[in-house]
């Protein structure tokens, strides 16, 4: 197998080019035996969770819609990060004994489903790619993001931070890294190529402000204790 | 006094002045920090305000439309709300969506600000938007992630600098200036046009940090300023001044300066007063008592100085200074008394003398002078010892002040010589009597009675003279005299000081007549008996005073050994009799010449060593020169006389025995000394053909001599009966007026020529005479 050294800034900046906008990559193609692997880091080592990969490769079958549910419970949403294809129907029930009042104000789904409690609202379809951030009106710190792709291959990194891809085409194919802390706009992607045996290495720059950190105040401790 | 009260004034108003400025800057401190409290609590306040914004589901639903005009009614409505004076809100990458005083699209404004806030999540601090500060809050607008940015902010204003004067009593000025040093904002507690005024131009020195570590005064001294930065950046640099005005600082100093300059004045009219009071009591009496002691220094007196009390500093010194003044007084009488006493005997001494005559004769009152000489008063001491000659003195001093009362003063002239001024014409002879008896009482020295002896000499005013000097001269001329014949008492005799006075100027004039040629030698021819030839002379001394005239050789001869100066005489006669004999000599006149030797001659050691050399350089044989000494001259020191005679005799001189006769010494005497000739005094031969007395002295003396193997001269031949008796009698040389008088050098050899040898009678036992003189 040939072993091929990759420029670390090969593909990159193909689509956003701010100046603060910096990530590191250290690519390494490393020659197994086994199908394409991804490994996401952040530029501090750690392995990054909810990091959503994106590998697009000439494929005449497309991902179907989904019915897939992102739940509430202890004020949380669950999963954090959920990839969905497109036309896809997402459910938001909710788990907790308080309402909720889920809403996106994303470009790529606009929403809000008014407080509801155990009654779940009908699932919203996302008919457009992207980023939808779900927020919720009386918890402000709770967040999730839906990636909407049409990407014929999506998946998100568990907590060890790899991805183990399916056999690919072989040949080079485009491969696109997101994650919740990459950017506060929610629109900025890691972009690269990977091949059908590629092990590939990605270190992220975080660079969105880290959100409020989900403590209790005072007022918020009192409520949880009376119930 | 007053400059160290002026010193502590101006200290204490120092110290006080730095005091009120150090506690005006801590209030301007103070208040700079009332101010930052102030626009923090705002500041926080507008934050709450903007997140509750942020925070507003209907906002964040606006943000995300991103309709412009929904944006901007939102924000007004919030900005209302709120009471912003600004607000805004701008994109995750800082880009205006909509403010109140940017435009859309517009990069963020405050990228300090921005910068804080991307890193801390929020941010508040001061901003200046078109050119006035503003305390801005910024904060994310998270929707539920961060979509945008919003703040607000309030202008810091008059109601600001209001609030700060309020709290803090402090002028406040919050002032911006651009970086051409203009002002572009300016709100203040000042009145406006003051404020503009104040600020203008003080943006370099607040650039350079003047008034920001400490308080200072403005250059015109009339506020109190400390500067805090607000904002700053390369176009604007916004600050709050804080300001006290001068009179607000110093007045309750000024006040507290009129009452240290009053209390000072009050304290300089005391010390004014203090002074006056003191010349008053001090200065002036000080003045009369400087006065006072000057005019004792004069030599004034006072018995009482009217200064002060007794008891006062001033009184004290008045009566220190009389007591001074006695103890002068006392001083000066001591030393008065002591420089006109004579400190042994404490009799008036030779000034108080002359006072005391001065002062009779002034009065014309006659007065005698006695001036009493102690004879013995050398012996006495010698004896006794000086302590037992002052004994001496002092009794007979005693004796003398006591003796007439006041009738007579004693005085101590000098030595052993003292004076009684008697208020009497002149001194009877009982008077006398009765004053030697007492002077002559003895005198019980260490248990040995001693007699005194004494002379007087008196001078009578006004017979014996006008003036001091002159009666206490004539008066030593009289004691001189009365010592001199060992009597009591002499009176000046009119004349004796005349004498005294020709004395004087002879010996004077001696010293100089050898050398202005006055004198001259004579020479005096001998017969020789035997043959009737001259082949000897007599050289005898001559001088002609210019002014005196011709001078008798006793008269100065005794002059001169009395003053000293007869050893040069002698030399110079020897000498010259030495040269006329080689001049003679040269013309064949060999004479023998005898010359007459001084009592002092007889007693150089050196004589006969000179006499050796005067014969050598003119080449005499000693026979041509012989001695004639008179026997008082020998007796005064019959040894010494003995020793040189004896040179002499050695050389080959003859010696002759001058004036014999006149003397005491025997034959048996004159039998020692080496002895040639005798030349019997001129007294017994004057009158020797009409005296039968003096006949018999001389032939007895003429046959004595010879039988002694002495020749003999005779002097004072007057005529030729004498001559021929003496020739008789055996006398072997005749000289006197008969035979020649004494002649000038130059003349004797004329005088030789002409001169006929003598026939004169031979003695009747010649031969015998002859076998007795040559054994």
């Amino acid at each position: 197998m040939p072993t091929q050294q990759r420029s670390p800034f090969s593909g990159f900046f193909s689509v956003f080019t701010a100046p603060f906008f910096v990530v590191a990559i250290t690519s390494l193609l490393v020659s197994t035996a086994n199908a394409a692997q991804v490994t996401v880091r952040s530029v501090e080592g750690q392995l990054l969770e909810d990091a959503v990969v994106e590998v697009y490769y000439d494929t005449s079958a497309g991902n179907p819609p989904q019915q897939e549910s992102i739940y509430q419970r202890d004020a949380a949403f669950h999963p954090k990060v959920l990839t969905v294809s497109t036309d896809s129907y997402v459910a938001f029930p909710n788990q907790d004994t308080t309402r909720h009042h889920v809403y996106s104000f994303s470009p790529a789904k606009t929403f809000d489903l008014n407080l509801y409690l155990q009654e779940t609202p009908p699932p919203v379809q996302f008919d457009r790619a992207g980023i939808v951030v779900l927020g919720c009106n009386i918890h402000d710190h709770m967040q999730a993001f839906i990636v909407v792709s049409d990407a014929p291959y999506m998946a998100t990194t568990a907590a060890e931070g790899t991805l183990l891809l399916p056999t690919l085409p072989p040949g080079e194919h485009r491969v696109r890294i997101w994650h919740p802390q990459l950017d506060d706009s929610q629109q900025v992607w890691w972009e690269g190529v990977i091949t059908d045996t590629d092990q590939l290495n990605v270190s992220l720059k975080l660079n969105a402000l880290p959100p409020p950190a989900p403590t209790l105040s005072p007022l918020q401790q009192r409520f949880k204790d009376a119930t | 006094m007053i400059v160290s009260q002026l010193a502590t004034g101006v200290a204490f108003l120092r110290a006080t002045q730095n005091d009120v400025i150090a506690k005006g800057s801590q209030r301007l401190e103070v208040g700079a920090n009332v101010l930052e409290q102030l626009l923090d609590a705002r500041g926080e306040q507008l934050a709450n305000n903007v997140a509750i914004l942020a925070d507003d589901f209907g906002f964040k639903s606006a943000v995300s439309t991103q309709d412009t005009d929904t944006l901007y009614s939102v924000l007004a409505n919030h900005g209302d709300r709120a009471k912003a004076d600004i607000v805004l809100l701008s994109g995750l990458d800082g880009r205006i969506l909509a403010s109140s005083h940017h435009a859309q699209n517009s990069p963020m404004p405050f990228p300090q600000l921005f910068d804080r806030a991307s890193q801390e999540g929020e941010a508040v601090s001061v901003v200046i938007a078109e050119g006035q500060p503003y305390e801005f809050a910024l904060l994310p607008v998270r929707a539920p992630n961060l979509i945008g940015w919003v703040g607000m902010g309030f202008l810091i204003n008059e109601a600001v600098t209001e609030e700060i004067n309020a709290l803090t009593g402090l002028d406040i000025s919050v002032v911006n200036y651009r970086d051409n040093g203009e002002i572009s904002y300016l709100a203040s507690s000042h009145p406006e046009q003051l404020a503009l005024e104040l600020m203008s131009g003080r943006d370099d020195e607040l650039i350079e940090g003047e008034y920001a570590l400490h308080s200072q005064m403005t250059p015109d001294a009339e506020y109190l300023t400390y500067a805090s930065q607000l904002y700053s950046d390369d176009v604007n640099q916004t600050y709050a001044l804080l300001q006290l005005s001068r009179n607000e600082l110093l007045g309750a100093y000024r006040s507290l300066q009129w009452q240290l300059l009053g209390i000072i004045a009050l304290i300089l009219l005391f010390t004014v007063l203090i002074a006056m009071w003191s010349a008053r009591s001090m200065s002036k009496p000080l003045m009369e008592l400087a006065k006072a002691a000057q005019r004792i220094g004069r030599g004034e007196r006072f018995t009482e100085l009217p200064i002060g009390s007794e008891r006062s500093e001033t009184g004290l010194l008045a009566s220190t200074l009389i007591a001074m003044q006695e103890g002068i007084a006392q001083r000066e009488a001591t030393l008065h008394h002591q420089s006109r006493h004579d400190l042994l005997t404490d009799l008036p001494n030779r000034i108080s003398t002359q006072e005391d005559i001065s002062l009779l004769i002034k009065r014309g009152e006659p007065f005698t002078l006695l001036r009493l000489a102690i004879n013995n008063f050398r012996d006495i001491n010698d004896t006794f010892g000086y302590a037992l000659g002052d004994h001496v003195l002092v009794t007979l001093a005693k004796r003398l002040q006591h003796f007439d009362g006041s009738e007579s003063t004693a005085y101590r002239l000098d030595g052993d010589e003292l004076l009684l001024l008697v208020k009497q014409s002149r001194s009877d002879f009982a008077w006398r009597t009765r004053l030697f008896t007492t002077l002559h009482h003895p005198i019980d020295l260490d248990k040995f009675p001693i007699t005194p002896s004494l002379s007087a000499g008196e001078t009578n005013y006004p017979d014996h003279g006008d003036s001091p000097q002159l009666l206490l001269r004539r008066a030593d001329i009289a004691l001189d005299m009365a010592r001199r014949h060992r009597h009591a008492h002499q009176r000046y005799l009119e004349g004796q000081d005349e004498h005294h006075l020709r004395q004087l100027t002879l010996i004077r004039d001696l010293q100089d007549a050898v050398g202005n040629g006055e004198l001259w030698m004579a020479y005096q021819p001998k017969v020789n008996t035997r043959n009737g030839r001259v082949d000897q002379c007599e050289a005898l001394m001559r001088w002609r005073h210019p002014s005196l005239g011709f001078v008798p050789p006793d008269e100065f001869i005794s002059l001169a050994e009395r003053s000293g100066s007869i050893s040069m005489l002698s030399h110079w006669m020897l000498a010259n009799v030495c040269a006329q004999l080689h001049a003679w000599q040269q013309h064949g006149y060999h004479l023998s010449v005898a010359v007459n030797l001084s009592a002092s001659d007889v007693v150089d050691r050196q004589l006969a060593a000179y006499l050796a050399s005067l014969l050598e350089r003119y080449r005499l044989a000693p026979a041509r020169l012989s001695i004639e000494v008179t026997e008082s001259a020998v007796m005064q020191d019959v040894d010494a006389a003995m020793a040189t005679l004896m040179e002499l005799n050695q050389l080959g001189l003859r010696i002759a025995i001058d004036d014999y006769g006149t003397g005491y010494s025997s034959l048996a005497q004159i039998k020692r000394l080496p002895v040639d000739e005798l030349k019997i005094d001129k007294s017994f031969v004057l009158a020797i053909d009409s005296q039968k007395d003096d006949l018999t002295i001389v032939s007895s003396t003429i046959e004595m001599g010879h039988s002694l193997g002495l020749r003999l001269v005779a002097e004072g031949v007057e005529n030729r009966a004498s001559a021929e008796l003496l020739s008789k009698l055996g006398c072997d040389f005749l000289q006197g007026y008969w035979i020649a008088k004494p002649m000038p050098a130059d003349e004797l050899p004329a005088w030789l020529d002409n001169f006929t040898p003598l026939s004169l009678p031979h003695p009747m036992s010649s031969l015998l005479k002859a076998f007795q003189r040559k054994p």
